[in-house]
């Protein structure tokens, strides 16, 4: 399956919080550390759990920019 | 203005007195711009009896006077609209325009109308492109946030994160009607075969059924069924990568946290 999301980065889950709705998922990207927040319910559907290989997804329009 | 346009008569009435509708709202405003009673009955062909009849009641439809007359006479003296008349005025005219779009979708020049949506065209407008009625099928609960899911179309489903604070300000239960929200510009599509899963909880399948390449994006607008479409901004080089073309299966992927409610 492709993506129209521009950028996916590999990486590997290194720790998870969860709240009553929704989850904190910290995710190491080649040393550099990426978090999403996403819906328990998802965490759950993915059977997402610490040291699972994923991808973080970003749209190129949700970057945004610093100098 | 079309021959055949709908229109919608608006008219206000304060419990037991008069009507007050477009004629006596046109009176007044009659007033306001020519400052007598006399000429403004003259403007609008009423004599200057039914003038001042007709001025009375618009009166009595506010708790202070839409106009103050000096007598004059039988030719009555000069008369000043006051604040409150020209709010009636202004806010009567706005009603009138809402109204009027109601009745177009109505006499069906806005197709498919249902009554919230119709309600909807009496308030605002938004620059989202993916505006969808929907049913609220279940609600959860956390401290900051709340899970809503709402039934689209069909078999498709729609959820939404907000906060507890939004949830209790729009007033959403199980059973009713909300509008939902997705910028294009949020939308991820996904296509062809192979067993990637998504965190993403908004994952609508589609056909492809139009592509409109600009220099940097694309906007791709899928079918998603039961009469409904699904539009998508991408770059130009993920919907080439995509090789997407009319006809195709594509998945809409976007975040509950992305779906905006409105009622």
């Amino acid at each position: 399956m492709k993506l129209s999301a521009r950028n996916a980065l590999q990486g590997k889950v290194v720790e998870i919080s969860k709240g009553q709705i929704v989850a904190k998922v910290k995710v190491d990207v080649g040393g550099q550390t990426i978090t999403s927040v996403v819906s328990v319910e998802a965490i759950d559907e993915l059977s997402l759990k610490v040291g699972d290989a994923v991808s973080a997804i970003i749209k190129s329009t949700e970057v945004m920019l610093g100098k | 203005m079309a021959e055949h346009k709908v229109e919608a008569l608006l008219a206000l009435r304060r419990a037991g007195r008069p009507l007050v509708g477009r004629d006596r709202i046109d009176l007044l405003e009659a007033v306001a711009l020519q400052g007598s009673i006399t000429k403004a009955a003259k403007a609008v062909g009423l004599s200057y009896k039914a003038a001042w009849d007709a001025l009375n009641a618009v009166n009595n439809l506010l708790p202070a006077p839409a106009v103050i007359g000096q007598t004059g006479g039988s030719h009555g003296g000069g008369a000043r609209v006051t604040e409150e008349g020209r709010a009636l005025i202004a806010g009567f005219r706005l009603l009138e325009n809402r109204l009027d779009r109601v009745a177009a979708l109505l006499a069906g020049e806005g197709g498919g109308a249902d009554p919230l949506s119709m309600l909807w065209s009496l308030g605002m407008k938004t620059s989202a492109r993916n505006v969808f009625r929907c049913t609220v099928t279940e609600i959860r609960s956390g401290e900051v946030s709340a899970e809503v899911v709402m039934r689209l179309a069909g078999e498709t489903r729609l959820v939404a994160v907000i906060t507890q604070d939004s949830l209790r300000e729009l007033g959403l239960s199980v059973g009713g009607e909300v509008m939902a929200l997705v910028k294009s510009s949020f939308v991820v599509l996904a296509a062809g075969d192979g067993g990637l899963r998504f965190s993403a909880r908004n994952r609508i399948p589609g056909t492809v059924a139009h592509i409109e390449d600009g220099s940097v994006n694309s906007e791709v607008t899928l079918d998603i069924g039961g009469g409904k479409s699904l539009t998508a901004v991408i770059t130009r080089d993920g919907a080439a990568g995509l090789e997407l073309t009319v006809g195709d299966p594509a998945l809409a992927l976007f975040k509950a946290s992305h779906v905006i409610l409105a009622v």
